[in-house]
């Protein structure tokens, strides 16, 4: 071909006349071509070129995304499209037309981009008859879905002509009533698809629209599930129209922030961020930057502000400020008053949903939904704060106090635990009664208004800097209880049980006992001898007695405790379990292992038929029954038995204290049967644990270090040994209390003892047992 | 005591098992080429032109034929493996597409004439629209027509070429493209529709692609 040498100069020309209008062209040309016949025709070709409307060189998307005008009058399956109504990170939304000459029907089609189109619509196809059944009046309902013809996937939904359900709020000054009555359609809305098993994993204002008329339509049902694993992992850097819009982060779960399995629950989580929004303008999290660690630490760590604390404060949005004053008055209201109107039975819901752990929120859409409907009509809400086991947990975390305060407080919440857990199971019987409700309630607000006390008076924000000891600021709050008779004899119940457990549990059995007998008398007379949490008390109080060295009546007590149980859960209970576990553990301990493996095997059975085989508490009856097992000398079933502690343990979660413990009780055991190559990998292991548990230090991890030293020792590997032995003494002597710090000296003379060389370990198996060294037994 | 109070449940401190992709090497350079590591982008290109030319196969062997080239379609496909991970910054976004669009160009010019000399043996004389007997030909024989035709217009005007090129083999937008030949993003797009317009022009015309294939597949 001759290069077109005239090029040049024509697209000049051509440049000129397309900018004008069609009318005016013919007299440009005549004008710029003069008698040059063959450019003008060539020209008129040109024009005509550019004008022909089709997809030749039409570049499919733009990777930032721009000049949405290409598109418009695009035909996409069945579909033209008419203009953009939305971009984001995942494409573009779009309203079309149906084209196929049967009859006219608007739709939005959503032309997504940056997906592998052959799986989406792989999963289009699997999931399209559970999606073609979600009819309802409140959601928009996805019509098709399909390949365009450049290959992009896309789908068709219910065209909905409406505004993000929080601008719609705004817009119309809706009250605190009015955002709750509409919020419950979106709930209602919700478990529709949820009871069709369709989880929305998305929820978010944009996808929740309301009509002129009202009515709420939520968006992109389903949709998330069939565009997971391809979206582009958000993307910080990169231009806002990239990535899947930031916010949407806001209203992520934990759980989806993690990339762990999603639920009905992570929707729940969703709608709780949508009503904190709809009911406080305010956002839930805020992100310091979209780093993956800090949306994680902000969505899975940061417990947010409650709806009524967050409205006293200015919010700050994309650099902007809006006093609290102007968003009252959208809410037709003033701070204070809006302050009232959120602060209690709205807080507590609305928290309720936000929960980090997923089990703990509503366990539907439906049960969020009666909430607020109780709400509306007055009727007492049954969401209480967050428990304080939760809070505490996260409070310890934040103030590193040291792992003997954690201890002191995790025992310290086990009280509160099993009181929750014991409300619940009297709840279930008396559900109607709003008075014992109301009772409850008191009781559990009491325990937990005492208890914050207790947690911000060692805060030490609160006190100059200064760190109050755990014991200072314990021995205040213990003060309080003693000079607080207003206190329901319920409360004070509760709060004696857990003083004297925190009391026992440091050995201070003396100061314990009269707080815990103090428990057991004011239950005995408020709920009687047969009620299950007198039981509890006794079972405190036997705990106490048995490290005191009363094993006798600690036995006495327990069974006492057992009796109440069966007669007050025939079917079985958890606490029940609890309480046969531990009498196993007393006997076991008392040297009576026959006797501890029946109500060993019996909590195992009972946890087992409640919980399921993979749950923690089926783990720590198992690992009873081991070392009762190994007591008896069947190491067979022991190691067994452990191994499936282990097993459930590392489900769970990769760092846990009791997957460490629970290497170490192997390790143990594998010694004892003269395995110790076998035992070193799991001695590391838990060491490695604890060492990330820890990483201040902790008798855990003297401990560790200890087995491991004696471990490397008995393989004959003194080098190795000589170091274990001397970081486990350096530690010791720079924690409080010094604790292990004489095992570990008479274990580390051991070295000085003329070095023996290694036995022969016959078939690589079955080594030198273990130098006489002292070993550190968990209990 | 058998509650067990473990706040550290709430946020789990797995190790992160690092999720082998084949993009992850991409994205590493990516990143490091973004950070300013020169060096990283020599190893990165490579790695990006086969990664294409894996997407470009499997598109030219299974997607429906018939279908109008959408090359943008391929480098769509492209685009979320490589920041599916984690955040890929790179400020050199346009000039690394730019580079892709012209590896996609030639991944699918080669491929496009590889799969004709396979269909008609290594023989094959001159070819023409009305010889392609199925629409994979005819969407093979358009490619080699657009690239010559591409290679005709860079003769005359190289930047309307380039132009054509990081639009319709890569997506870019007219910004982008400005910023790459550092022009202003309406002379971009001026001098797109115009070798749009001239493109047509030719290819309506008398396409003869296989002029000067005799040493390919």
């Amino acid at each position: 071909m001759t290069p077109d040498e005239r090029w040049p100069e024509i697209a000049e020309i051509l440049s000129k006349a397309l900018d004008l209008s069609e009318d005016e062209r013919p007299r440009f040309l005549a004008e710029v071509c003069a008698d040059d016949e063959a450019l003008r025709r060539r020209l008129e070709r040109l024009i005509a070129a550019d004008a022909h409307t089709d997809d030749f060189l039409r570049p499919v998307f733009s990777l930032h995304g721009d000049d949405p005008e290409d598109e418009a009058g695009r035909r996409i399956g069945p579909y033209r499209l008419v203009r953009p109504l939305g971009r984001g990170g995942m494409g573009t939304v779009w309203l079309a037309e149906r084209d196929d000459g049967h009859f006219e029907q608007r739709v939005a089609v959503k032309l997504l981009q940056g997906f592998d189109t052959e799986e989406v619509l792989r999963r289009f196809r699997a999931e399209r008859r559970i999606l073609a059944r979600l009819t309802h009046p409140n959601v928009a309902q996805l019509f098709d879905g399909g390949t365009a013809a450049d290959g992009r996937p896309y789908f068709a939904m219910e065209y909905v002509e409406g505004e993000p359900i929080d601008q719609y709020c705004d817009a119309r000054g809706l009250t605190t009533r009015e955002r709750v009555r509409l919020f419950r359609s979106v709930c209602a809305a919700v478990e529709f698809a949820h009871r069709n098993l369709v989880v929305h994993r998305d929820l978010k204002p944009a996808n929740v629209l309301v009509t002129g008329d009202g009515v709420v339509k939520l968006l992109d049902f389903g949709i998330a599930k069939l565009l997971r694993r391809d979206a582009p992992a958000p993307d910080p850097s990169a231009t806002a129209t990239l990535q899947p819009a930031p916010m949407t982060l806001q209203y992520a779960s934990p759980e989806q922030v993690r990339g762990e399995p999603v639920t009905t629950a992570s929707d729940v989580y969703s709608l709780g961020v949508l009503l904190y929004e709809i009911l406080t303008g305010h956002r839930v999290h805020r992100f310091d930057t979209l780093t993956p660690g800090d949306v994680e630490r902000a969505v899975c760590d940061t417990v947010p502000p409650r709806p009524s604390t967050v409205v006293g404060r200015p919010r700050e949005l994309r650099g902007a400020t809006q006093a609290p004053e102007s968003l009252s008055r959208l809410r037709g209201a003033d701070p204070r008053r809006l302050r009232r109107q959120l602060s209690g039975d709205l807080d507590n819901v609305v928290m309720k949903a936000l929960r980090k752990d997923p089990e703990r929120r509503f366990a539907s859409a439906e049960q969020l939904s009666e909430e607020l409907g109780r709400y509306l009509e007055d009727r007492p809400v049954r969401s209480r704060p967050d428990t304080l086991a939760y809070r505490a947990g996260k409070f310890v975390r934040r103030h590193a106090w040291g792992v003997s305060a954690a201890a002191v407080l995790a025992v310290l919440l086990t009280g509160v635990t099993a009181l929750t857990v014991t409300s619940q199971a009297r709840k279930a019987r008396l559900e109607r009664m709003d008075a014992e409700i109301a009772r409850e309630r008191q009781l559990a607000d009491g325990v937990t208004s005492f208890l914050v006390e207790f947690l911000k008076s060692a805060d030490p924000s609160r006190t100059e800097g200064r760190t109050l000891t755990i014991r200072e600021a314990f021995d205040a709050a213990v003060e309080r209880l003693g000079s607080a008779p207003e206190l329901a004899p319920e409360v004070r119940a509760t709060l004696a049980d857990a003083v004297g457990g925190v009391y026992r549990d440091r050995g201070l059995f003396a100061e314990a006992r009269p707080f815990l007998e103090e428990a057991l008398a004011l239950r005995r007379a408020s709920f009687g001898d047969e009620h299950p949490l007198v039981a509890e008390s006794l079972h405190n109080l036997a705990n106490l007695e048995l490290r005191a060295g009363e094993s006798e009546r600690a036995e006495d007590r327990m069974r006492e405790a057992i009796a109440i149980q069966r007669r007050a859960f025939p079917g079985g209970h958890r606490d029940l379990a609890r309480g046969l576990n531990n009498l196993a553990g007393l006997l076991r301990r008392a040297g009576r292992p026959a006797e501890a493996e029946v109500p060993a095997r019996e909590a195992l059975a009972m946890r087992l038929s409640l919980f399921g085989p993979d749950h923690p508490e089926v783990a720590y009856a198992l690992n009873t029954l081991a070392t009762i097992r190994k007591d008896q000398g069947d190491v067979d079933e022991a190691e067994k038995l452990y191994r499936r502690v282990i097993e459930i343990r590392r489900k769970k979660a990769a760092v846990t204290p009791e997957l460490a413990n629970a290497l170490n009780n192997l390790a143990d055991l594998l010694v004892e049967a003269g395995r110790p190559r076998e035992a070193l990998p799991l001695h590391q292991e838990a060491l490695r644990l604890r060492r990330r548990l820890y990483p201040d230090g902790h008798a855990q991890v003297v401990a560790s270090l200890n087995h491991l030293a004696l471990l490397r020792l008995s393989i004959g590997d003194r080098e190795e040994a000589r170091e274990l032995f001397a970081e486990a003494e350096a530690l010791a002597e720079r924690l409080p209390g010094r604790p292990l710090l004489d095992v570990v000296r008479k274990n580390q003379a051991l070295l000085a003892r003329e070095p023996s060389p290694p036995a022969p370990l016959p078939g690589g198996e079955g080594g030198p047992s273990l130098p006489g060294g002292l070993r550190v037994t968990k209990p | 005591m058998a509650a067990s109070c473990d706040p550290d449940r709430l946020r789990p401190m797995e190790d992160e098992r690092g999720e082998e992709d084949e993009s992850g090497e991409i994205t590493r350079l990516l990143q490091a080429w973004s950070e300013g590591d020169g060096a990283a982008r020599e190893q990165l290109m490579p790695l990006v032109y086969d990664e294409l030319r894996r997407i470009a196969k499997r598109y030219m062997d299974h997607e429906r034929p018939g279908h109008t080239l959408q090359p943008t379609a391929l480098v769509n496909t492209l685009y979320p493996r490589l920041v599916r991970r984690r955040s890929v910054s790179f400020r050199n976004r346009a000039h690394f597409f730019g580079a892709v669009a012209r590896m996609m160009r030639r991944i699918l010019k080669d491929y496009a004439r590889k799969r004709l000399a396979e269909k008609r043996g290594a023989g094959a004389g001159h070819l023409t629209l009305d010889e392609a007997r199925d629409a994979f030909e005819q969407r093979d024989l358009e490619l080699i027509a657009l690239d010559d035709s591409l290679r005709d217009l860079a003769r005359i005007d190289e930047r309307q070429s380039r132009v054509v090129e990081m639009r319709f083999f890569a997506g870019l937008t007219y910004e982008e493209i400005g910023e790459v030949l550092g022009i202003a993003a309406e002379t971009a797009k001026r001098d797109f529709r115009l070798a749009k317009a001239w493109l047509r022009e030719q290819l309506s015309a008398v396409p003869d692609p296989t002029e000067d294939d005799d040493d390919t597949g």
